[in-house]
C-alpha cells in the first residue's frame, strides 16, 4: 500500500501540484478574515474567576481605559504660571479627545477649600485664569497638601505631573480605538512638546498597554519574517546546495502557513501577540518535515547513483520516510492541541492553529513535496549531508567505551538541572513583556519609577446596605485599612472614601487642621458626601468612587514596580489584616483589577496546562509504545524527552530565575517536537537489529549514520528557527522561542549520547 | 431665453435675501418668542419623582419639590426641598440663576444645621447623582446661549424647529445643545447635549404637556438618557401649582433652614 501511494503520488505529481495548490490557495482565503486582538482581556478566558470578579467590580465603577499623559518639568517644577497653563491647555485638549469620559490632571483636580460658610470645590488652577509668579508658588504649597493629589497625579517635589484621560470604550466599539486614541495621543504630545518646551511628555496607561500589544506584533511581523526566513533557506541551501529543494522546502512551507492561518480566520479564531509567532513556529516545523524527506531522497540517489533516476529516488526517499514523518508530526500536532488546556485564550489559539499547520505540513510534505522534488531538476552531492560518515564511527567508538560514564553524567546533570525546574519564580509584570526599544516601556518605566500605580490593586469596599458608607463605622475600617495599607513599603498611594470624607469634614468647620478627622454621624457624613457630589463638574464626579446606591466604595492601592508575586502576597496580608481588624469589611477585602489578573494567570496556566501536558505525555506514550512495541524503548524515549525541557527550565532557574505565563506551555509543546527525534533513532536501530539481524552494539552505529545526519540537521534547523523568536521585542514570544530552542538543543544531546548509550548496556531490546 | 431666465432668477435671489433672515436671526427669534410666551407665570412649585437606573440593574429613587419665582431684570430663583433619600432629606438648594455672570448657588444641611454657599463657577455637578446636572435642572435664559435655526422636523407628530444652542457663558459643560422646539406651544420637546468633544452625550425628552393657568405649558415628564452608559433618570412631575405667593423674601439665602423639615 506505501508502494502503491509513493509510486502514484510521482507519477500523477502535476495533479496532485494542482489540487494541493488550489486546496491551499480556497483554505488561505480566509485569511481574509482574520481578526486581531490587542487588549489585555485577550490573555484571560470567560470562565476565569479573577475576571468575572473584576467585571463586577468595573459594572459598578466602570471599566479602566486610560492614556496618561507624564509631564516633567525641564527645570525647576511644574508650578510656574506658564507651566500650569500648558498643562491646562493639554487637559482641555484631552477633553475634546474621542470617546473621552473623565480627564484628572494637576490642575483640575478638585479642590475643596472653606472660607468660614463659603466652600469652594474647583479646580486647583482653572483654565483661562491669568496667575503670576507668585500665586503659582501659593498653589504649589496648597498642592502639596492634598493627599488625593501628591503620589497619584503628583510627585511630592512638584517636578512630574499626570494628566490622566479616561475613555468610554466597550467591546462593541468599532475600530481599534486603542491605535486610534495612541497615534492621537501620540500628535497631541508632539504638537504639545514642539510648544512647550519646558516640559517633557511621556505616554502610559492602559490604553497605551493595549496599543503595545498591538505593535509588538506588527513588529515580530516585520522583522521576524526576514530574519527567520533567511536563517531557514541559507541553512538548507547550505545543506543540500539545491534550489529545487529550496524551492520545494518554500512552497511547502508557504502553504501550510497559509492553510493555518486560513483556517485560523475561518474558524474565527482571533491572533494575538502570542499568536503571531504561530507563523514561525509553522515554517521551522515544516521545514523538518521536508528535510527529512529531502535527505532521505539525496541518500538513496547517492547510494545508487547510476540506476537511481530522480523519480525513482524521491519514491525509495518517501517510502523510507512516511512512516516516521507521519508518527512525529502526530507527536507534534498532539503537543499543541494539548495548549487548549491553557488557562489563557492566546496560548489555545497558538495551539489550535500551530495544530493545524502541523498537520498540513505533514500533508504537504508527503504530497506536494515529493510531487515538486519529482518534477524540479536537482543532484545530490556527496559533500551535501554535512557531516562526514567516519565522524558518526569515531563517536560511536567513544560512546562504546564509556557508556557507563556517558549514561550516569548525563542523567545525573540532566536530573539535577531538572530539580531546580520549580525554583523559577513566576512573574508577569505585564509592563516588561516589552522590551526597552518600545516607548510604552521607557515611559511607563519612568512612571513607575518617579510616581509608582501603573499596577495597583483595587477595592470595593462594601458597606452591606444602601447609603451605608456614610456608617462611622464602615468610613472608620475604611480609613484605619487605607492607614495600614500606606505602612506597607511596596505601596506609593491609597485612594480612599476616608481621605474625602476627611477633607470635607475640615472644610465644613472651618478649614483649620484640627478638623481634618472623621465626621462622626451618619447623616452628616452622608450630606457632606451629598454636597461633595453636587459640586463636582462633569467628567470629575464620584462615580468611578462609589456605587449608585452608596453601599460600596472603592479603594484603589498603587504599588511600586513589584513582582506579581510580592502583588499576591501583599494583598494575601491585606485581606487577612482586614479579616482581623475591620470585621465591616473582612467580605469585600479581596482586591481585584488587571495587575491581580496578571499576577494569578501564571499559577492558574501551570495549573491548567498540568492537565494538558499530562494528556499529551499519555498519548505520545501510548504512540511510542505502538511504534516500538517495547516497553523498554517507549520509556527509555520517553524519559530522555521528559527530562530536557525539565533540564532546560531548571538551567533557566539558575540563569535568569523568572518565568512567566507561557512557561507552562512549554513542556507539552516541546515534548511533541523533540520526541520525533528520538523516534527517528531508535526506530532506525530496530530496523538494524530486525532486519539486518545486528547486535545492538552494531544496531546503534547503523542508526547513528542513518538517523544521526537527519537528526543533526533538525536539531540545527528548530535550533535556529525558534532561536530567531529571541528577536521578538515581545519577551513571551522571545522567552518561548529561547526556551524552545535550548530544550530541542538538550534534547539532541540525550538523543545522540544518552539514547545510544543505554541501547548498547542494555541488550535486551531489539 | 436665457437672458429671461438669469433675470428672474436674479430678481429671486435678491427678493429673498431681502426678507430671509440669517439662521442665528431665526434661532433668537424662536427663543424669544418662547420667553415671551413663558413669562408672566410668577411662580410655581411642583413635586419631582425621579428614578435612576443604571445598565447594569442598578437603581434608586429621589423626591423632591421645587419652587420657582421669576425675576423680571434678572434670572429666576429656584429652591428644591430635597425629601428622598434618607441622607438627602430636608437638604435645600437655592439658585440664582444670572445671564452670563455664574449663578449663585446655597446649599442647607440639615445634619450640620448651616447653609454654605457654594462658590464654585460652574454648576455642570450631578443632580441628587443623577443624569441631570444643575446646568440641566437650572431655569432657561435667553442670553445663556446663542441660537442657530436648522431647519423644520416632525418629532412624534408635533411640528418642530431645530435650533442649534450654543453656551454663551464660561464653564459650561457642552459644547452645544441641540433642541427641538414644539412649532404650537414653544416648549423643547427633546433636548441634544454634545460633550466638548462633540459628541452626542445625554439626551433629554420631554413628555405630556399640559397647560396650566390656561396659559403656561409644563411637561408631566422628563427622561435624560446617557447615550454612552445607557443610564436613564426619568422625573415624573406632579401637582404643578401657579401663583402660590411665593416672595423673594423667602428665598434669601440667610432663611432657606426654614423651608427645612
Amino acid at each position: 500500500m506505501l508502494e502503491a501511494y509513493t509510486k502514484w503520488i510521482v507519477r500523477h505529481s502535476v495533479t496532485v501540484l494542482v489540487l494541493t495548490l488550489s486546496t491551499i490557495a480556497l483554505l488561505s482565503l480566509g485569511t481574509f478574515q482574520l481578526t486581531f486582538r490587542s487588549d489585555d482581556r485577550i490573555f484571560f478566558s470567560d470562565e476565569n474567576p479573577e475576571l468575572s470578579r473584576l467585571r463586577d467590580f468595573e459594572a459598578k465603577y466602570g471599566r479602566e481605559n486610560g492614556i496618561l499623559f507624564i509631564l516633567t518639568a525641564a527645570e525647576g517644577d511644574l508650578f510656574t504660571p506658564e507651566k500650569l497653563a500648558a498643562i491646562n491647555e493639554l487637559t482641555d485638549r484631552a477633553w475634546r479627545m474621542p470617546y473621552v469620559k473623565r480627564v484628572d490632571s494637576v490642575t483640575n483636580f478638585q479642590r475643596v477649600v472653606a472660607q468660614g460658610d463659603e466652600i469652594n470645590i474647583g479646580h486647583l488652577a482653572r483654565s483661562g485664569i491669568q496667575i503670576d509668579q507668585h500665586q503659582a508658588k501659593d498653589l504649589k504649597s496648597a498642592a502639596l497638601k492634598e493627599r488625593l493629589l501628591v503620589g497619584r497625579l503628583l510627585t511630592p517635589d512638584g517636578k512630574v505631573g499626570l494628566v490622566a484621560v479616561q475613555f468610554r470604550l466597550t467591546d462593541e466599539t468599532p475600530g481599534d480605538p486603542a491605535a486610534e486614541l495612541m497615534s492621537e495621543a501620540r500628535a497631541i504630545a508632539s504638537d504639545f512638546s514642539a510648544r512647550h518646551p519646558e516640559l517633557k511628555l511621556r505616554i502610559s496607561g492602559s490604553l497605551a498597554l493595549d496599543n503595545a500589544f498591538g505593535e509588538a506584533s506588527a513588529r515580530d511581523g516585520v522583522f521576524l519574517t526576514p530574519i527567520t526566513f533567511a536563517v531557514i533557506f541559507v541553512l538548507i541551501g547550505f545543506i543540500f546546495r539545491s534550489w529545487a529543494v529550496v524551492l520545494t522546502t518554500f512552497s511547502v512551507v508557504a502553504a501550510a502557513i497559509g492553510s493555518a492561518m486560513g483556517s485560523a480566520g475561518l474558524l474565527q479564531i482571533p491572533l494575538s501577540a502570542p499568536s503571531v509567532s504561530v507563523p514561525f513556529i509553522i515554517l521551522t516545523l515544516a521545514t523538518a518535515d521536508c528535510i527529512h524527506l529531502a535527505s532521505a531522497v539525496f541518500r538513496t540517489s547517492l547510494a545508487d547513483p547510476r540506476t537511481a533516476d530522480r523519480a525513482g529516488s524521491v519514491v525509495h526517499g518517501l517510502r523510507l520516510t512516511l512512516r516516521p514523518i507521519t508518527m512525529t508530526s502526530l507527536t507534534t500536532a498532539i503537543g499543541f492541541f494539548s495548549l487548549t488546556f491553557s488557562e489563557s485564550p492566546p496560548f489555545r489559539h497558538l495551539g489550535i492553529i500551530a495544530g493545524i499547520g502541523v498537520i498540513s505540513a505533514w500533508l504537504l510534505a508527503i504530497t506536494l513535496s515529493p510531487a515538486l522534488m519529482s518534477l524540479l531538476p536537482w543532484r545530490a552531492k556527496s559533500t551535501s549531508l554535512l557531516i562526514p560518515d567516519h565522524w558518526w564511527r569515531v563517536l560511536h567508538r567513544r560512546i562504546v567505551q564509556h557508556a557507563p560514564v556517558i549514561i550516569i553524567a548525563v542523567a545525573f546533570t540532566g536530573i539535577a538541572a531538572a530539580a531546580f525546574a520549580a525554583s523559577n519564580s513566576l512573574d508577569d509584570r505585564y509592563v516588561d513583556y516589552f522590551d526597552n526599544s518600545f516607548d510604552f516601556r521607557r515611559d511607563t518605566d519612568y512612571l513607575n519609577r518617579h510616581l509608582g500605580g501603573f499596577y495597583n490593586l483595587e477595592y470595593s469596599l462594601k458597606s452591606g446596605k444602601a447609603e451605608g458608607i456614610s456608617q462611622p463605622d464602615y468610613i472608620r475600617q475604611v480609613d484605619a485599612f487605607a492607614q495600614w495599607l500606606r505602612q506597607q513599603p511596596q505601596v506609593t498611594h491609597v485612594a480612599a472614601l476616608s481621605d474625602i470624607m476627611r477633607t470635607l469634614n475640615q472644610a465644613m468647620n472651618g478649614g483649620g487642621e484640627a478638623a481634618y478627622r472623621l465626621p462622626d454621624e451618619a447623616r452628616l457624613a452622608g450630606q457632606f458626601l451629598w454636597l461633595y457630589e453636587m459640586s463636582l463638574p462633569v467628567g470629575l464626579d464620584m462615580r468611578e468612587q462609589v456605587s449608585l446606591d452608596k453601599s460600596e466604595s472603592r479603594m484603589t492601592v498603587s504599588l511600586e514596580d513589584i513582582s506579581t508575586e510580592q502583588v499576591l502576597d501583599l494583598a494575601a496580608r491585606a485581606q487577612k489584616w482586614a479579616l482581623e481588624n475591620a470585621p465591616l469589611l473582612a467580605d469585600s477585602a479581596s482586591a481585584t483589577g488587571t495587575t491581580i489578573l496578571f499576577s494569578h494567570i501564571g499559577k492558574r496556566n501551570i495549573e491548567q496546562m498540568l492537565s494538558g501536558t499530562l494528556l499529551a505525555l499519555l498519548l505520545i506514550s501510548i504512540l511510542l509504545f505502538f511504534v516500538f512495541y517495547s516497553l523498554l524503548l517507549g520509556g527509555v524515549a520517553i524519559f530522555s524527552n521528559l527530562i530536557p525541557p525539565l533540564a532546560a527550565l531548571g538551567g533557566w532557574a539558575l540563569f535568569v530565575g523568572e518565568v512567566g505565563m507561557a512557561v507552562a506551555t512549554i513542556a507539552a509543546v516541546t515534548l511533541g517536537i523533540v520526541v520525533d527525534d528520538t523516534i527517528h533513532f531508535i526506530e532506525a536501530a530496530q530496523r538494524a537489529r530486525r532486519m539486518d539481524n545486528a547486535d545492538p552494539v552494531q544496531a546503534v552505529l547503523t542508526a547513528m549514520q542513518q538517523a544521526g545526519p537527519g537528526i543533526t540537521i533538525t536539531t540545527a534547523v528548530l535550533a535556529a528557527g525558534f532561536s530567531c523568536l529571541y528577536f521578538s521585542g515581545f519577551q513571551i514570544n522571545a522567552w518561548m522561542g529561547l526556551m524552545t530552542a535550548i530544550v530541542i538543543c538538550v534534547a539532541f544531546v540525550f538523543d545522540l549520547l544518552f539514547i545510544p548509550s543505554i541501547l548498547i548496556r542494555m541488550r535486551r531490546w531489539r | 431665453m436665457i437672458n429671461k431666465l438669469t433675470v428672474l432668477t436674479m430678481t429671486t435671489v435678491l427678493a429673498g435675501a431681502a426678507f430671509a433672515q440669517s439662521p442665528e436671526e431665526r434661532g433668537m427669534e424662536i427663543a424669544l418668542e418662547t420667553e415671551r410666551r413663558d413669562s408672566g407665570f410668577g411662580d410655581y412649585v411642583v413635586e419631582g419623582n425621579m428614578l435612576l437606573q443604571s445598565p447594569d440593574g442598578g437603581s434608586g429613587q429621589r423626591r423632591f419639590s421645587m419652587y420657582t419665582l421669576e425675576i423680571e431684570s434678572d434670572g429666576d430663583k429656584r429652591l428644591v426641598e430635597f425629601h428622598q433619600p434618607r441622607d438627602l432629606e430636608g437638604m435645600i438648594s437655592l439658585t440664582f440663576s444670572h445671564g452670563l455672570e455664574a449663578d449663585d448657588q446655597w446649599l442647607y444641611l440639615p445634619a450640620l444645621r448651616r447653609t454654605k454657599r457654594l462658590a464654585a463657577r460652574d454648576k455642570t455637578g450631578s443632580f441628587a447623582g443623577s443624569e441631570f446636572s444643575f446646568e440641566d435642572i437650572g431655569t432657561w435664559e435667553v442670553k445663556k446661549y446663542t441660537y442657530k435655526y436648522l431647519h423644520d422636523e416632525e418629532l412624534d407628530g408635533n411640528a418642530t424647529f431645530v435650533v442649534e444652542n450654543i453656551p454663551a457663558y464660561a464653564f459650561s459643560g457642552y459644547s452645544k445643545i441641540k433642541e427641538w422646539v414644539d412649532q404650537a406651544i414653544y416648549h423643547p420637546r427633546r433636548l441634544l447635549y454634545y460633550n466638548m468633544a462633540g459628541e452626542p452625550l445625554k439626551e433629554l425628552r420631554f413628555y405630556d404637556y399640559r397647560k396650566f393657568s390656561e396659559r403656561y405649558w409644563r411637561p408631566m415628564k422628563a427622561v435624560m438618557t446617557h447615550m454612552q452608559t445607557g443610564a436613564v433618570s426619568t422625573i415624573e412631575w406632579s401637582d404643578y401649582r401657579f401663583h402660590t405667593g411665593l416672595e423673594e423674601n423667602d428665598l434669601r439665602p440667610n432663611v432657606i433652614r426654614r423651608w427645612s423639615n
